[in-house]
């Protein structure tokens, strides 16, 4: 896979070369002087997978939302985002849009509002691909009947010139998926991706994904609160919360022998839960 | 779609029915008595017996009724009481006026609002976003015949650049001239409309900029304008289509207040003579023709909102779905 857009060396800090995505020492304070994050640290080679797990308000969404330079006002990160070496942090708007979608690019939780109400599926497919590639309208949609077959969206067609509300909730998030891989991005960053759909549409869109990152060599982030749907996907972890990473680890590790206590209980919730007794086991 | 407009022409015929028998109806039960105003104090029974005969209002109410609702489908209005000519020419004699006066005024606001809501929205901590909406609050606050008194006290007198107020004689023959006169009450409408429809334009673009589909965009690298370009202007048309129908019909009230600071001699003048004279029938040719004018609008406005909302065409049962 070659990036469609190199960053220019000149505003790069000059780091000891990474490949994949590395956060060092991640910090993000409000303009009042809370820190939201402190010193995050992690690393996801490129082709590898890392789970980003912790309970809502650990800060895995704002990790994220720092990476791709997209913080709500106010609030500003320090540290380092290293993207194959090159730091994220101080580009500018214009230098971050050409990493955005292109080189990293993101899923959400809730696919129906992340996709325009307004706007057939397929040209919120080929836009990214109009954007960073600057391919023709046709070409585009020749492409996004491609990453429709890709994530397994049968009846292209009719997928392509729906609206999003026209379609399932996994439909949409196959959809959503399409449109983050349109320009073979290096990292997915995939926030709770599968949170807003029910259990079995959740299996598989995470077979999906495991199967798209096999396939697309990207590197995948995969922030959620759910050890087990993490474990699906991931074999690194990293346990958030308040902000820190408590723990990196891997989910072998994690499920075997955990070693921070947070850890120790956001398992045994996870097991409270996935074990819950059924009408069988009585 | 052919089914939803034949539903939606025919409720909109059957307003303008039940409007014509409102506006027929209140003005009969108004009171004031058009012969008794027209002739003035000292006049004879028999005088009025002979006006009321002459004018038709000895009729039973349904007569006169269906006399005005079958001149309307052949294309008369009546008579004017006072001037004793006909409604349809009193008022299209005065549209010249009135017409560019408001459609310019509106036209102007939109060009104004829309821009100036939209900056404001995406600088909503910036100075502009904060100005914008400082300012849009005291235009709102503001009555509108204020606004024109300040503009011809400033412009008019002091400057002395337009003409303070009146209309030339010699009508759009002069165009120049014309123009002139029309320019502070077009502004002093845009003003008081401006103020309204900015504060819509900023809360619909705010809305679309909190949109989860907006946070996508940026997050697949367009940047802040090309985001809202891209999503905001049908999200946002939905709400401000309809403000831009209300407003319409706000620029057409607007100039008949502003008519009569700037001496103008328009339609919201003739209606101003025309109700303290108790001309029947131009008041009411005047009142439905407004009315209808606003149902005709909503009936755009929702035509509009089905063109830019596919949710709309694909019935209720999807409607809902968001």
């Amino acid at each position: 896979m070659t990036p469609s857009t190199s960053l220019t060396p000149s505003t790069a800090v000059p780091t000891p070369s990474t490949a994949g995505l590395e956060v060092r020492d991640l910090t993000v304070a409000t303009s009042s002087g809370r820190v939201l994050l402190d010193r995050v640290s992690w690393h996801v080679a490129p082709g590898e997978r890392l789970g980003v797990i912790g309970e809502s308000g650990s800060g895995k969404s704002l990790t994220a939302a720092a990476i791709l330079g997209l913080l709500p006002d106010g609030m500003t990160a320090t540290g380092q985002v290293l993207l194959d070496g090159t730091d994220l942090l101080p580009l500018g708007e214009k230098a971050l849009r050409r990493v955005r979608g292109a080189r990293v690019a993101m899923v959400f939780q809730e696919p129906l509002t992340a996709l325009d109400p307004l706007m057939t599926v397929g040209r919120q497919i080929s836009g990214p691909l109009r954007l960073h590639r600057k391919v023709s309208r046709a070409r585009a949609a020749e492409i996004a009947a491609d990453l429709c077959r890709l994530v397994r969206l049968d009846d292209t067609e009719r997928i392509l010139g729906s609206y999003p509300w026209q379609l399932s909730g996994g439909q949409r998030q196959r959809a959503c998926l399409a449109m983050a891989l349109a320009c073979e991005p290096d990292v997915l960053i995939a926030d709770e991706p599968t949170t807003a759909l029910d259990v079995t549409v959740q299996a598989e869109i995470l077979d999906l994904l495991d199967d798209l990152i096999e396939r697309t060599g990207t590197a995948l982030v995969f922030v959620s609160h759910d050890l087990p749907v993490v474990a699906r996907v991931t074999r690194d972890l990293v346990v958030m919360r308040h902000g820190k990473v408590v723990e990196t680890t891997t989910v072998a590790r994690a499920l075997d022998a955990p070693e921070d206590p947070y850890t120790r209980s956001l398992l045994a919730a996870a097991r409270a839960v996935t074990h819950l007794p059924t009408l069988e086991d009585r | 779609m052919s089914r939803y407009l034949l539903t939606r022409v025919g409720t909109l015929l059957l307003s303008l029915l039940l409007a014509s028998v409102v506006v027929f109806a209140v003005l009969r039960f108004l009171p004031g008595d058009s012969a008794g105003t027209s002739l003035g104090v000292g006049t004879t029974s028999e005088q009025l017996e002979q006006l009321r005969a002459d004018l038709g209002t000895d009729q039973p109410l349904w007569t006169q009724y269906g006399q005005w609702v079958a001149g309307l489908f052949s294309g008369s209005a009546g008579t004017s009481f006072v001037s004793r000519l006909p409604v349809g020419e009193l008022i299209a004699s005065k549209l010249p006026i009135t017409l560019p006066l408001s459609l310019a005024a509106f036209v102007v606001s939109v060009l104004v609002s829309v821009p100036l809501g939209v900056v404001a929205a995406v600088r909503r901590r910036g100075v502009v976003g904060v100005a914008v909406s400082a300012v849009s609050q005291l235009g709102v606050a503001v009555p509108v015949f204020w606004v024109g008194v300040i503009l011809v006290w400033v412009f008019a007198l002091e400057a002395g650049v337009l003409p303070a107020g009146g209309f030339p004689r010699q009508g759009w023959e002069d165009p120049a001239a014309a123009v002139r006169s029309l320019v502070l009450p077009v502004a002093t409408v845009a003003i008081a409309m401006s103020s309204v429809m900015v504060r819509y334009v900023r809360s619909a673009t705010l809305d679309v900029l909190d949109q989860d589909y907006v946070r996508t965009a940026r997050s697949l690298g367009y940047g802040r304008w090309h985001a809202l370009a891209r999503h905001g202007l049908r999200n946002g048309a939905v709400p401000v289509v309809a403000i831009l129908g209300i407003e319409l019909a706000t620029s057409l009230l607007g100039a008949v207040v502003v008519e009569n600071v700037f001496a103008l001699p328009g339609l919201g003048t003739l209606l101003v003579s025309s109700v303290a004279g108790r001309d029947l029938p131009v008041v009411q040719a005047l009142v439905l023709g407004l009315t209808a004018l606003v149902l005709v609008t909503n009936f755009l406005v929702d035509l509009a909102q089905r063109g830019i909302d596919p949710r709309l065409r694909a019935g209720s049962a999807l409607g809902g779905a968001r």
